[in-house]
């Protein structure tokens, strides 16, 4: 039997693509993270120093643990609503299921930085439509970015109004794809609402809930302008996670040594989750 | 065989062929010079105004010479030069930031202006620029940058609200009246909610800005920073310094509480839509409070001190023009410098772009155009950096700006001890610029 090439063949124009804007830089910065980084030229062979020196730095774990928080809740937080509003768009048919769609993915197609600014400006500045409102209402003062709890809220809300119409879309896909008579045979059997949902609904929306969780978490430990923007990383770093940590320990502190040391573990992250990703797409197609 | 076309058409594709050689050759000889810089020659503030005409008198005098200004994003300018540098992509004129000269001149990244243009100018010549400016980043035989754009970072405030609260600027010399004065500025609406803040700090650690503190620990102590370079802040000063501006927000309430997220252009916004009366701000925008404004009613303040009659030291600023060492037109991207920073070029800097002085010459054959009252704020800024103005010494390294206004955050946000948030800074800044 001949082994056919052709497939390979096709493949090799964005492979070769790929090596080149992503594999080779990835591992000429693994190679650059090995040395001393003076005036961004690589100096004095250190080996493993400038990761170990990271992992020293007393706020590096608190930055680990923030980041934790903030996507498992910002995860958690976006599918949850995502699948009760995918599970009521289900229901609803013709233009109005359409506009709905329609209104729900708009926060995702507007640029990140245009999406972020806006959200700070009604929401959490002193000038805010939102200040204002509640300021009328009986509640002046309201300042979410003068707390560390509340700016975090804040920046939780935002990454779920963000993300909000993607994971809605994923997962009314996997809603639409369950068989209809499966439901019907439920109800003849005299399941309930609630029981159709934990019997049917969920198991059957297992992997498009995982595929849009992982997605979702790379995303969120990837994106750096939604707490550049949004809070700033404050108040006192309380909103400061990877992205903003790595961004700012390149550009504002010049600290390239940690900076790189830094973006080489996420990159390694982000391999375990696109694995991940690979192979619940393979098991689910 | 091959016809050759004939009539018209020939001699159109003639004519086509002999414009398309004349273009390649043309393109050929012309010489284009990269620079780097923040300002926009196509956008409408006055520095970039000057810009724009300083280029087209350089491109008239040197015919077949084009200025390609790429525009950058000013926070990573300087850092995205070193990197071009180490690739050999840099842009032949650059505009570093003076926080950032030390490390481009260490990283032997700038010409030294000896080797292009120097030799050719007179001790007038040098008399004329000569001064701690003149001197940064240079070496005794080597000189790297005219510094640009020079900054300090202090007040503005409103002219016309002093006047309708019958307050003499020139009285808020202490930090006691300069409070005074903000909480009479201060005004609240009939629900009580602030429609005024008598005094903006932006507190930020992303693109931070000098803040309060950074000058009462200057005044007070002296120095901020050991020989070493090593953050000198958790001391009865830098507790005051932090205490007091904790207070300007908690106990005299002329700060509001979004201080703590607020960026240095967040302020700039507010004050120009009238939500503050003063701010502290880098002293170069103030061109543009006035654009927005009118020049009549944006003033300058010097930093108050805790003595009588006595300016704190406070942060110079500025943007030096360089040459890249690695350049393949050092000689022509330093004859543009050289023109950029000639006398001409610094009369239009002051007059049109609104920014100080950089020759002593520009002063004293203008004495007219500084005594109109619209221009005092450039007199009190350029004695401020004369009288109190604190240049970053080599090796201080970078982040002091941001870890002090995370003090603040500190203190405001967790009620930590203002000692113990300093100490915080000090070692979180100690840390990145190595110095244990």
């Amino acid at each position: 039997m001949r082994t056919n090439m052709s497939g390979q063949s096709y493949v090799t124009p964005a492979m070769a693509l790929l090596i080149l804007v992503l594999i080779a830089p990835s591992l000429y910065g693994f190679y650059f993270s090995l040395f001393d980084i003076k005036y961004l030229k690589a100096t004095t062979f250190v080996g493993f120093e400038n990761y170990t020196y990271l992992a020293s730095d007393p706020e590096f774990i608190d930055v680990i643990v923030r980041s934790f928080v903030f996507t498992t809740l910002a995860v958690a937080l976006t599918v949850s609503v995502a699948l009760a509003v995918a599970l009521w768009i289900n229901q609803l048919s013709g233009w109005f299921a359409l506009l709905i769609q329609i209104v729900v993915i708009m926060p995702w197609v507007v640029s990140h930085v245009v999406g972020a600014l806006l959200f700070r400006w009604v929401f959490v500045t002193d000038l805010g439509l939102a200040t204002y409102l509640l300021d009328q209402l009986g509640y002046p003062n309201f300042q979410p970015l003068g707390d560390r709890y509340l700016a975090m809220m804040a920046l939780i809300l935002y990454t779920l109004w963000r993300s909000l119409g993607f994971a809605v879309l994923l997962l009314l896909s996997g809603i639409k794809s369950i068989p209809t008579d499966l439901y019907e045979a439920a109800h003849v059997d005299g399941a309930s609402a609630w029981q159709r949902f934990v019997k049917i609904t969920l198991p059957m929306l297992k992997t498009p809930m995982l595929i849009t969780l992982v997605i979702l978490t790379v995303s969120n430990l990837n994106n750096v302008e939604a707490p550049l923007i949004v809070t700033g990383g404050g108040p006192a770093d309380s909103t400061n996670i990877l992205p903003l940590y790595l961004y700012m320990t390149a550009f504002s502190k010049f600290d390239f040594n940690s900076a790189i040391a830094l973006g080489i573990g996420m990159f390694a992250a982000n391999i375990v989750l696109a694995l991940a990703y690979v192979k619940l797409v393979k098991r689910n197609g | 065989m091959f016809e050759k076309p004939k009539g018209r058409l020939a001699l159109l594709a003639q004519g086509a062929l002999v414009a398309a050689m004349m273009f390649v050759t043309h393109s050929a000889t012309a010489q284009t010079i990269r620079m780097w810089s923040f300002l926009n020659p196509e956008a409408k503030s006055g520095r970039e105004i000057v810009l724009k005409k300083l280029i087209q008198n350089f491109e008239a005098a040197n015919p077949g010479v084009k200025v390609l200004v790429e525009v950058q994003v000013w926070q990573q300018m300087s850092e995205k030069f070193l990197a071009a540098h180490q690739t050999g992509t840099a842009p032949d004129v650059m505009w570093v930031h003076s926080s950032r000269l030390v490390d481009a001149v260490k990283a032997g990244s700038l010409a030294s202006f000896e080797e292009l243009f120097l030799k050719n100018w007179t001790k007038d010549d040098i008399a004329d620029v000569d001064g701690p400016f003149w001197n940064h980043g240079a070496s005794p035989n080597a000189h790297y940058q005219f510094m640009h754009s020079r900054s300090v970072a202090g007040q503005f405030y409103r002219i016309d609200l002093f006047k309708e609260a019958g307050i003499d600027p020139a009285s808020l010399t202490t930090w006691p009246k300069f409070i005074e004065a903000a909480q009479k500025l201060t005004v609240k609406d009939a629900n009580g909610s602030v429609t005024r803040w008598g005094f903006g700090q932006a507190l930020s650690a992303e693109a931070a800005f000098n803040p309060v503190v950074f000058s009462v620990i200057l005044d007070k102590d002296k120095a901020a920073f050991d020989q070493q370079g090593r953050a000198l802040w958790a001391t009865p000063s830098g507790i005051e310094g932090l205490n007091l501006q904790v207070d300007m927000v908690r106990k005299f309430k002329i700060t509001p509480e979004s201080a703590v997220s607020m960026r240095s252009d967040d302020l700039y916004d507010q004050f120009n839509a009238g939500r503050m009366a003063m701010i502290r701000g880098a002293a170069a925008r103030i061109p543009r409070s006035m654009q927005v404004l009118g020049a009549e009613k944006v003033g300058y303040l010097p930093t108050p001190s805790f003595t009588n009659g006595k300016t704190s030291p406070t942060e110079v600023l500025g943007w030096s023009l360089g040459v890249w060492s690695k350049s393949s037109q050092k000689t022509l991207a330093g004859k543009l410098v050289e023109y950029m920073s000639s006398k001409e070029a610094d009369t239009m800097w002051v007059m049109e772009g609104g920014v100080v002085p950089m020759r002593k010459s520009t002063v004293t054959n203008n004495p007219e155009f500084f005594a109109k009252p619209e221009n005092a704020y450039l007199v009190a800024i350029a004695k401020e950096m004369t009288e109190a103005g604190w240049l970053a010494p080599a090796g201080v390294g970078a982040g002091w700006n941001e870890e002090l206004n995370k003090a603040a955050q500190d203190v405001l946000t967790n009620n930590t001890d203002p000692k113990a948030a300093l100490q915080k800074a000090e070692v979180a800044f100690n840390r990145t610029n190595n110095r244990r």
